[in-house]
Protein backbone atom coordinates (compact mmCIF):
# COMPACT_ATOMS: atom_id res chain seq x y z
CA UNK A 1 0.00 0.00 0.00
CA UNK A 2 3.02 2.65 1.13
CA UNK A 3 4.75 1.56 -2.20
CA UNK A 4 1.57 2.30 -4.22
CA UNK A 5 1.05 5.74 -2.68
CA UNK A 6 5.03 6.45 -2.86
CA UNK A 7 4.64 5.69 -6.87
CA UNK A 8 1.70 7.67 -7.14
CA UNK A 9 3.41 10.89 -5.37
CA UNK A 10 6.76 10.30 -7.21
CA UNK A 11 3.93 10.06 -10.35
CA UNK A 12 2.33 13.08 -9.41
CA UNK A 13 5.25 14.97 -8.51
CA UNK A 14 7.21 14.43 -11.47
CA UNK A 15 4.31 15.57 -13.79
CA UNK A 16 2.79 18.47 -11.84
CA UNK A 17 3.44 21.14 -14.63
CA UNK A 18 1.03 23.33 -13.07
CA UNK A 19 0.83 25.10 -9.60
CA UNK A 20 -1.86 24.58 -7.33
CA UNK A 21 -4.12 21.43 -6.89
CA UNK A 22 -5.77 19.46 -10.26
CA UNK A 23 -7.25 16.96 -10.01
CA UNK A 24 -5.57 14.12 -11.88
CA UNK A 25 -7.30 10.88 -13.52
CA UNK A 26 -5.33 7.76 -12.81
CA UNK A 27 -3.77 8.49 -16.25
CA UNK A 28 -2.41 11.15 -14.23
CA UNK A 29 -3.89 13.72 -16.78
CA UNK A 30 -5.72 16.39 -15.26
CA UNK A 31 -9.16 15.68 -16.05
CA UNK A 32 -10.23 18.97 -17.04
CA UNK A 33 -7.93 18.82 -20.09
CA UNK A 34 -9.43 14.95 -20.63
CA UNK A 35 -12.42 16.55 -21.13
CA UNK A 36 -11.56 19.44 -23.37
CA UNK A 37 -9.95 17.09 -25.27
CA UNK A 38 -12.71 14.63 -25.58
CA UNK A 39 -14.63 17.84 -26.71
CA UNK A 40 -12.55 19.40 -29.39
CA UNK A 41 -12.91 15.57 -30.64
CA UNK A 42 -16.30 15.61 -30.90
CA UNK A 43 -16.28 19.34 -32.33
CA UNK A 44 -13.98 17.95 -34.80
CA UNK A 45 -16.92 15.83 -35.94
CA UNK A 46 -19.41 18.63 -35.94
CA UNK A 47 -17.16 21.03 -37.85
CA UNK A 48 -16.76 18.48 -39.99
CA UNK A 49 -20.41 17.80 -40.68
CA UNK A 50 -20.31 21.63 -41.57
CA UNK A 51 -17.48 21.59 -43.65
CA UNK A 52 -18.36 18.63 -46.17
CA UNK A 53 -21.99 20.02 -46.28
CA UNK A 54 -20.20 22.77 -47.41
CA UNK A 55 -18.36 20.82 -50.23
CA UNK A 56 -21.11 18.61 -51.47
CA UNK A 57 -23.44 21.39 -52.40
CA UNK A 58 -20.89 23.47 -53.76
CA UNK A 59 -21.59 24.96 -57.55
CA UNK A 60 -25.37 23.52 -56.93
CA UNK A 61 -26.31 27.11 -56.28
CA UNK A 62 -29.15 27.62 -59.04
CA UNK A 63 -28.59 31.61 -58.81
CA UNK A 64 -26.63 34.13 -57.15
CA UNK A 65 -24.33 35.27 -55.70
CA UNK A 66 -21.84 32.66 -56.59
CA UNK A 67 -19.01 32.12 -53.93
CA UNK A 68 -16.64 33.94 -56.84
CA UNK A 69 -18.38 36.85 -56.86
CA UNK A 70 -17.98 37.64 -53.68
CA UNK A 71 -15.90 36.00 -51.56
CA UNK A 72 -12.63 38.62 -51.18
CA UNK A 73 -9.23 36.65 -50.54
CA UNK A 74 -7.66 40.17 -49.10
CA UNK A 75 -10.12 40.78 -46.29
CA UNK A 76 -10.03 37.34 -45.16
CA UNK A 77 -6.08 36.82 -45.43
CA UNK A 78 -5.96 39.86 -42.83
CA UNK A 79 -8.76 38.34 -40.60
CA UNK A 80 -6.55 34.76 -40.60
CA UNK A 81 -3.71 36.77 -39.76
CA UNK A 82 -5.78 37.96 -36.94
CA UNK A 83 -6.33 34.79 -35.66
CA UNK A 84 -3.22 33.58 -36.13
CA UNK A 85 -1.55 36.10 -34.49
CA UNK A 86 -4.41 35.70 -31.20
CA UNK A 87 -3.23 31.78 -30.83
CA UNK A 88 0.17 32.95 -29.73
CA UNK A 89 -0.90 35.80 -27.46
CA UNK A 90 -3.00 32.71 -25.83
CA UNK A 91 0.41 30.54 -26.19
CA UNK A 92 1.98 33.62 -24.29
CA UNK A 93 -1.09 34.09 -21.54
CA UNK A 94 -0.68 29.96 -20.60
CA UNK A 95 3.54 30.15 -20.35
CA UNK A 96 2.65 33.38 -18.15
CA UNK A 97 0.38 32.20 -15.85
CA UNK A 98 2.60 29.50 -15.48
CA UNK A 99 5.42 31.71 -14.60
CA UNK A 100 2.53 33.11 -11.82
CA UNK A 101 3.36 36.47 -13.85
CA UNK A 102 0.25 38.37 -13.30
CA UNK A 103 1.07 41.30 -15.20
CA UNK A 104 1.96 39.50 -18.78
CA UNK A 105 -0.68 37.36 -18.09
CA UNK A 106 -3.50 40.02 -17.90
CA UNK A 107 -1.63 41.74 -20.85
CA UNK A 108 -1.64 38.67 -23.26
CA UNK A 109 -5.09 37.39 -22.19
CA UNK A 110 -6.83 40.58 -23.01
CA UNK A 111 -4.66 41.38 -26.57
CA UNK A 112 -6.00 37.48 -27.24
CA UNK A 113 -9.78 38.70 -26.46
CA UNK A 114 -8.93 41.79 -28.59
CA UNK A 115 -7.75 39.99 -30.94
CA UNK A 116 -10.52 37.38 -31.34
CA UNK A 117 -13.17 40.78 -31.54
CA UNK A 118 -10.83 42.10 -34.37
CA UNK A 119 -11.20 39.02 -36.03
CA UNK A 120 -15.08 39.15 -35.14
CA UNK A 121 -15.43 42.24 -36.81
CA UNK A 122 -13.54 41.16 -40.03
CA UNK A 123 -16.52 38.13 -40.05
CA UNK A 124 -19.37 41.15 -39.27
CA UNK A 125 -18.01 43.31 -42.07
CA UNK A 126 -17.58 40.21 -44.28
CA UNK A 127 -21.41 39.06 -43.62
CA UNK A 128 -22.72 42.34 -43.72
CA UNK A 129 -20.99 42.65 -47.43
CA UNK A 130 -22.40 39.58 -48.63
CA UNK A 131 -25.77 40.35 -47.58
CA UNK A 132 -25.80 43.53 -49.27
CA UNK A 133 -24.41 41.89 -52.38
CA UNK A 134 -27.50 39.72 -51.89
CA UNK A 135 -26.72 36.81 -50.51
CA UNK A 136 -28.75 35.92 -47.45
CA UNK A 137 -29.14 32.13 -45.87
CA UNK A 138 -31.72 31.20 -47.61
CA UNK A 139 -30.41 32.95 -51.26
CA UNK A 140 -29.17 29.81 -52.15
CA UNK A 141 -27.05 26.69 -51.46
CA UNK A 142 -23.79 29.05 -51.28
CA UNK A 143 -25.61 31.15 -48.56
CA UNK A 144 -27.07 28.24 -46.79
CA UNK A 145 -24.10 26.41 -46.64
CA UNK A 146 -21.50 29.24 -45.88
CA UNK A 147 -23.40 30.78 -43.53
CA UNK A 148 -23.98 28.35 -41.35
CA UNK A 149 -20.40 26.80 -41.32
CA UNK A 150 -18.40 30.31 -40.54
CA UNK A 151 -21.21 31.00 -38.59
CA UNK A 152 -21.02 28.37 -35.99
CA UNK A 153 -17.06 29.46 -36.19
CA UNK A 154 -17.77 32.90 -35.80
CA UNK A 155 -20.26 31.23 -32.06
CA UNK A 156 -16.94 29.42 -31.10
CA UNK A 157 -14.95 32.51 -31.52
CA UNK A 158 -17.43 34.43 -29.68
CA UNK A 159 -17.47 32.12 -26.92
CA UNK A 160 -14.30 31.82 -26.63
CA UNK A 161 -13.47 35.80 -26.07
CA UNK A 162 -16.35 35.64 -22.72
CA UNK A 163 -14.28 32.81 -21.62
CA UNK A 164 -10.98 34.10 -21.63
CA UNK A 165 -12.07 37.62 -20.83
CA UNK A 166 -13.78 36.12 -17.84
CA UNK A 167 -10.14 35.19 -17.04
CA UNK A 168 -8.80 38.46 -17.49
CA UNK A 169 -11.70 39.63 -15.25
CA UNK A 170 -10.87 37.41 -12.37
CA UNK A 171 -7.18 37.49 -12.44
CA UNK A 172 -7.84 41.09 -10.73
CA UNK A 173 -10.33 39.69 -7.78
CA UNK A 174 -9.51 35.57 -7.79
CA UNK A 175 -6.33 33.66 -7.12
CA UNK A 176 -4.97 32.87 -9.97
CA UNK A 177 -2.00 30.51 -8.52
CA UNK A 178 -4.02 27.64 -8.60
CA UNK A 179 -5.60 28.24 -12.19
CA UNK A 180 -3.00 27.30 -14.50
CA UNK A 181 -4.71 24.79 -15.74
CA UNK A 182 -8.09 26.09 -16.22
CA UNK A 183 -6.33 29.16 -18.38
CA UNK A 184 -4.42 25.83 -20.30
CA UNK A 185 -7.79 24.28 -21.21
CA UNK A 186 -9.62 27.59 -22.23
CA UNK A 187 -6.59 27.79 -24.37
CA UNK A 188 -6.91 24.62 -25.98
CA UNK A 189 -10.28 25.68 -26.73
CA UNK A 190 -8.76 28.68 -28.47
CA UNK A 191 -6.23 27.18 -30.53
CA UNK A 192 -8.71 24.81 -32.18
CA UNK A 193 -10.81 27.46 -32.98
CA UNK A 194 -7.50 28.41 -34.83
CA UNK A 195 -6.81 25.53 -36.74
CA UNK A 196 -10.50 25.40 -37.89
CA UNK A 197 -10.25 28.47 -39.31
CA UNK A 198 -6.78 26.98 -40.96
CA UNK A 199 -9.19 24.48 -42.47
CA UNK A 200 -11.81 26.65 -43.41
CA UNK A 201 -9.50 29.22 -45.09
CA UNK A 202 -8.03 26.82 -46.94
CA UNK A 203 -11.47 24.84 -48.48
CA UNK A 204 -13.70 27.62 -49.06
CA UNK A 205 -11.68 30.66 -49.61
CA UNK A 206 -8.34 29.59 -51.14
CA UNK A 207 -9.62 26.47 -53.55
CA UNK A 208 -12.31 28.81 -54.73
CA UNK A 209 -9.54 30.52 -56.47
CA UNK A 210 -7.69 27.64 -58.19
CA UNK A 211 -7.58 28.08 -61.84
CA UNK A 212 -8.80 31.32 -61.52
CA UNK A 213 -5.84 33.56 -59.84
CA UNK A 214 -6.76 35.67 -56.92
CA UNK B 1 10.63 25.94 -9.87
CA UNK B 2 12.14 23.95 -12.83
CA UNK B 3 8.36 23.82 -14.51
CA UNK B 4 8.37 27.63 -14.47
CA UNK B 5 11.89 27.24 -16.04
CA UNK B 6 10.02 24.69 -18.86
CA UNK B 7 7.48 26.87 -19.80
CA UNK B 8 9.29 30.31 -20.34
CA UNK B 9 11.42 28.16 -22.35
CA UNK B 10 8.68 27.69 -24.58
CA UNK B 11 8.11 30.80 -25.43
CA UNK B 12 11.02 31.64 -28.18
CA UNK B 13 9.51 28.45 -29.54
CA UNK B 14 5.62 30.02 -29.56
CA UNK B 15 7.02 32.79 -31.17
CA UNK B 16 9.18 31.34 -34.12
CA UNK B 17 6.08 28.85 -34.53
CA UNK B 18 4.15 31.94 -35.10
CA UNK B 19 6.18 33.98 -37.41
CA UNK B 20 6.53 30.59 -39.85
CA UNK B 21 3.03 30.01 -39.63
CA UNK B 22 2.41 33.66 -40.36
CA UNK B 23 5.02 32.83 -43.21
CA UNK B 24 2.94 30.11 -44.51
CA UNK B 25 0.06 32.04 -44.74
CA UNK B 26 1.42 34.33 -46.91
CA UNK B 27 2.75 31.72 -49.11
CA UNK B 28 -0.50 29.97 -49.11
CA UNK B 29 -2.21 33.38 -50.68
CA UNK B 30 0.84 34.10 -52.79
CA UNK B 31 0.60 30.81 -53.97
CA UNK B 32 -2.52 31.49 -56.48
CA UNK B 33 -0.52 33.67 -58.57
CA UNK B 34 1.45 31.23 -59.91
CA UNK B 35 0.36 29.20 -63.09
CA UNK B 36 0.68 25.49 -61.94
CA UNK B 37 -1.31 22.60 -62.81
CA UNK B 38 -4.59 22.48 -60.48
CA UNK B 39 -3.36 19.18 -58.88
CA UNK B 40 -0.02 20.75 -57.88
CA UNK B 41 -1.97 24.01 -56.38
CA UNK B 42 -4.95 21.43 -54.56
CA UNK B 43 -1.47 19.33 -53.16
CA UNK B 44 0.54 22.48 -52.43
CA UNK B 45 -2.96 25.07 -50.32
CA UNK B 46 -4.04 21.18 -48.52
CA UNK B 47 -0.03 20.73 -47.66
CA UNK B 48 0.57 24.13 -46.13
CA UNK B 49 -2.75 23.60 -44.19
CA UNK B 50 -1.95 20.04 -42.91
CA UNK B 51 1.53 21.90 -41.95
CA UNK B 52 -0.44 24.70 -39.60
CA UNK B 53 -2.57 22.58 -38.22
CA UNK B 54 -0.28 19.69 -37.05
CA UNK B 55 2.22 22.65 -35.87
CA UNK B 56 -0.72 24.13 -33.79
CA UNK B 57 -1.74 21.08 -32.61
CA UNK B 58 1.44 19.37 -31.51
CA UNK B 59 3.12 23.18 -30.06
CA UNK B 60 0.24 25.66 -29.36
CA UNK B 61 -1.66 23.06 -27.54
CA UNK B 62 1.46 20.65 -26.47
CA UNK B 63 0.29 17.36 -27.88
CA UNK B 64 3.73 17.02 -28.45
CA UNK B 65 5.30 17.17 -24.66
CA UNK B 66 1.70 16.13 -23.23
CA UNK B 67 0.69 12.40 -22.28
CA UNK B 68 0.30 10.65 -25.78
CA UNK B 69 -3.74 9.54 -24.79
CA UNK B 70 -4.55 13.13 -25.50
CA UNK B 71 -3.21 12.91 -28.80
CA UNK B 72 -5.10 9.69 -29.05
CA UNK B 73 -8.10 11.03 -27.36
CA UNK B 74 -8.01 14.36 -30.24
CA UNK B 75 -7.21 12.16 -33.30
CA UNK B 76 -9.66 8.94 -32.95
CA UNK B 77 -12.65 12.11 -33.39
CA UNK B 78 -10.43 13.39 -35.92
CA UNK B 79 -10.21 10.44 -37.96
CA UNK B 80 -14.33 10.25 -37.80
CA UNK B 81 -14.87 13.65 -38.46
CA UNK B 82 -12.01 12.69 -41.91
CA UNK B 83 -13.34 9.75 -43.05
CA UNK B 84 -17.23 10.71 -42.32
CA UNK B 85 -16.29 14.03 -44.93
CA UNK B 86 -15.11 11.87 -47.44
CA UNK B 87 -17.43 8.89 -47.17
CA UNK B 88 -20.27 12.13 -47.75
CA UNK B 89 -18.57 13.33 -50.30
CA UNK B 90 -18.31 10.11 -51.89
CA UNK B 91 -21.40 8.97 -51.84
CA UNK B 92 -23.33 11.65 -52.25
CA UNK B 93 -24.19 11.46 -56.15
CA UNK B 94 -23.87 7.52 -55.83
CA UNK B 95 -26.57 5.98 -58.18
CA UNK B 96 -26.43 2.65 -58.58
CA UNK B 97 -26.05 2.99 -62.49
CA UNK B 98 -26.91 -0.51 -62.83
CA UNK B 99 -28.95 -3.36 -61.68
CA UNK B 100 -27.87 -6.77 -61.52
CA UNK B 101 -30.90 -9.50 -62.42
CA UNK B 102 -30.39 -12.91 -61.94
CA UNK B 103 -32.52 -15.08 -64.53
CA UNK B 104 -32.53 -18.13 -65.06
CA UNK B 105 -33.56 -18.69 -69.21
CA UNK B 106 -34.15 -16.26 -71.90
CA UNK B 107 -38.15 -17.08 -71.19
CA UNK B 108 -37.53 -15.19 -68.29
CA UNK B 109 -35.47 -12.18 -69.19
CA UNK B 110 -38.44 -11.92 -72.45
CA UNK B 111 -40.62 -11.47 -69.16
CA UNK B 112 -38.86 -9.09 -67.81
CA UNK B 113 -39.11 -6.97 -70.62
CA UNK B 114 -42.14 -7.35 -71.66
CA UNK B 115 -44.20 -4.63 -71.31
CA UNK B 116 -47.63 -4.20 -69.25
CA UNK B 117 -50.39 -3.60 -71.42
CA UNK B 118 -52.85 -2.37 -69.08
CA UNK B 119 -50.72 0.45 -69.21
CA UNK B 120 -51.09 1.07 -72.79
CA UNK B 121 -53.87 3.07 -72.75
CA UNK B 122 -53.39 5.38 -70.32
CA UNK B 123 -49.96 5.65 -72.48
CA UNK B 124 -51.53 5.82 -75.85
CA UNK B 125 -54.24 8.98 -74.91
CA UNK B 126 -51.85 10.45 -72.97
CA UNK B 127 -49.44 11.08 -75.89
CA UNK B 128 -52.01 12.09 -77.89
CA UNK B 129 -52.14 8.91 -80.29
CA UNK B 130 -56.15 8.80 -80.36
CA UNK B 131 -56.01 11.87 -82.29
CA UNK B 132 -55.11 10.33 -85.20
CA UNK B 133 -55.66 6.27 -84.19
CA UNK B 134 -59.34 4.65 -83.43
CA UNK B 135 -59.74 1.77 -81.55
CA UNK B 136 -62.44 -0.09 -80.82
CA UNK B 137 -63.62 0.02 -77.24
CA UNK B 138 -61.18 2.55 -76.03
CA UNK B 139 -63.34 5.84 -75.30
CA UNK B 140 -61.92 9.11 -76.45
CA UNK B 141 -59.07 6.82 -79.39
CA UNK B 142 -61.89 7.85 -82.64
CA UNK B 143 -59.18 10.13 -85.03
CA UNK B 144 -58.99 9.24 -88.54
CA UNK B 145 -55.95 10.53 -90.08
CA UNK B 146 -54.57 7.66 -89.25
CA UNK B 147 -55.29 3.80 -90.10
CA UNK B 148 -57.59 2.05 -87.18
CA UNK B 149 -56.00 0.23 -84.89
CA UNK B 150 -58.11 -2.32 -83.98
CA UNK B 151 -56.99 -5.50 -85.02
CA UNK B 152 -53.44 -4.37 -85.21
CA UNK B 153 -52.25 -7.17 -83.16
CA UNK B 154 -53.30 -10.02 -85.42
CA UNK B 155 -52.12 -8.31 -88.53
CA UNK B 156 -48.94 -7.08 -88.07
CA UNK B 157 -47.12 -10.14 -87.54
CA UNK B 158 -48.09 -10.85 -91.25
CA UNK B 159 -47.99 -7.58 -93.21
CA UNK B 160 -43.99 -7.78 -93.39
CA UNK B 161 -41.82 -10.85 -93.81
CA UNK B 162 -39.97 -12.14 -91.75
CA UNK B 163 -40.98 -9.40 -88.76
CA UNK B 164 -42.92 -10.22 -85.79
CA UNK B 165 -45.72 -7.98 -84.43
CA UNK B 166 -43.76 -6.24 -82.21
CA UNK B 167 -41.21 -5.77 -84.26
CA UNK B 168 -43.18 -4.39 -86.88
CA UNK B 169 -45.54 -2.18 -84.36
CA UNK B 170 -42.15 -0.71 -83.01
CA UNK B 171 -40.45 -0.24 -86.44
CA UNK B 172 -43.81 1.91 -87.23
CA UNK B 173 -43.73 4.01 -84.37
CA UNK B 174 -39.62 4.55 -84.81
CA UNK B 175 -39.66 5.00 -87.99
CA UNK B 176 -43.95 5.89 -89.30
CA UNK B 177 -43.07 6.38 -92.83
CA UNK B 178 -41.16 2.90 -93.28
CA UNK B 179 -44.67 1.28 -94.08
CA UNK B 180 -47.54 3.25 -94.79
CA UNK B 181 -51.22 1.76 -94.61
CA UNK B 182 -52.24 2.06 -98.18
CA UNK B 183 -55.55 5.02 -98.28
CA UNK B 184 -52.88 7.22 -95.58
CA UNK B 185 -50.55 9.71 -96.60
CA UNK B 186 -46.91 9.41 -95.37
CA UNK B 187 -45.15 11.99 -93.62
CA UNK B 188 -48.09 12.89 -91.41
CA UNK B 189 -46.96 11.12 -88.20
CA UNK B 190 -44.28 12.42 -85.76
CA UNK B 191 -41.22 10.68 -85.82
CA UNK B 192 -40.14 11.33 -82.37
CA UNK B 193 -43.38 9.96 -80.41
CA UNK B 194 -40.81 6.90 -78.81
CA UNK B 195 -38.76 10.12 -77.54
CA UNK B 196 -41.50 11.66 -75.37
CA UNK B 197 -42.21 8.61 -73.51
CA UNK B 198 -40.06 7.20 -71.01
CA UNK B 199 -38.98 2.97 -71.41
CA UNK B 200 -41.26 1.69 -69.61
CA UNK B 201 -44.22 3.73 -71.14
CA UNK B 202 -42.97 2.47 -74.57
CA UNK B 203 -42.47 -1.45 -73.55
CA UNK B 204 -46.47 -0.76 -72.41
CA UNK B 205 -47.63 0.68 -75.40
CA UNK B 206 -46.20 -1.64 -77.92
CA UNK B 207 -47.56 -4.96 -75.54
CA UNK B 208 -50.92 -2.80 -75.49
CA UNK B 209 -50.55 -2.74 -79.61
CA UNK B 210 -49.91 -6.48 -79.68
CA UNK B 211 -53.34 -7.31 -77.88
CA UNK B 212 -55.19 -5.51 -80.15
Amino acid sequence: MSTASAVVDQHHGGHDDHHGHEEHSFTGIPSKKILMWAFLSSDCMFFGTLISTYIIYHGKSLVGPYPLEILSIPVTTVSSFVLLASSLLMALSVAAVNRQDLAKFRLWIFMTCLFGIIFLGFQSFEFTEFYHKGLTMSTNLFGSTFYTMTGTHGVHVALGVLWLMSWFIYSFFGDMRDKAIDIEVAGLYWHFVDIVWIVIFTVIYLIEFVGVGA
Amino acid sequence: MSNEQEHHDHVPVYVKLAAFLGVLTGAEVIVLWFAIPDWLMYFALFGMAAVKFGFVVAVFMHLKYDNKMLTGIFFSGFTVALATMVAMMALINYQPSKVAINVKDSKELAALNAGNPENGPTVFMGKGCAACHAIDGLDGAVGAVGPKLTGLGARAGNTVAGQSAADYIRTSIENPNAYVVDGFSAGLMPGNLKGTMSAEEYKDLVAYLETL
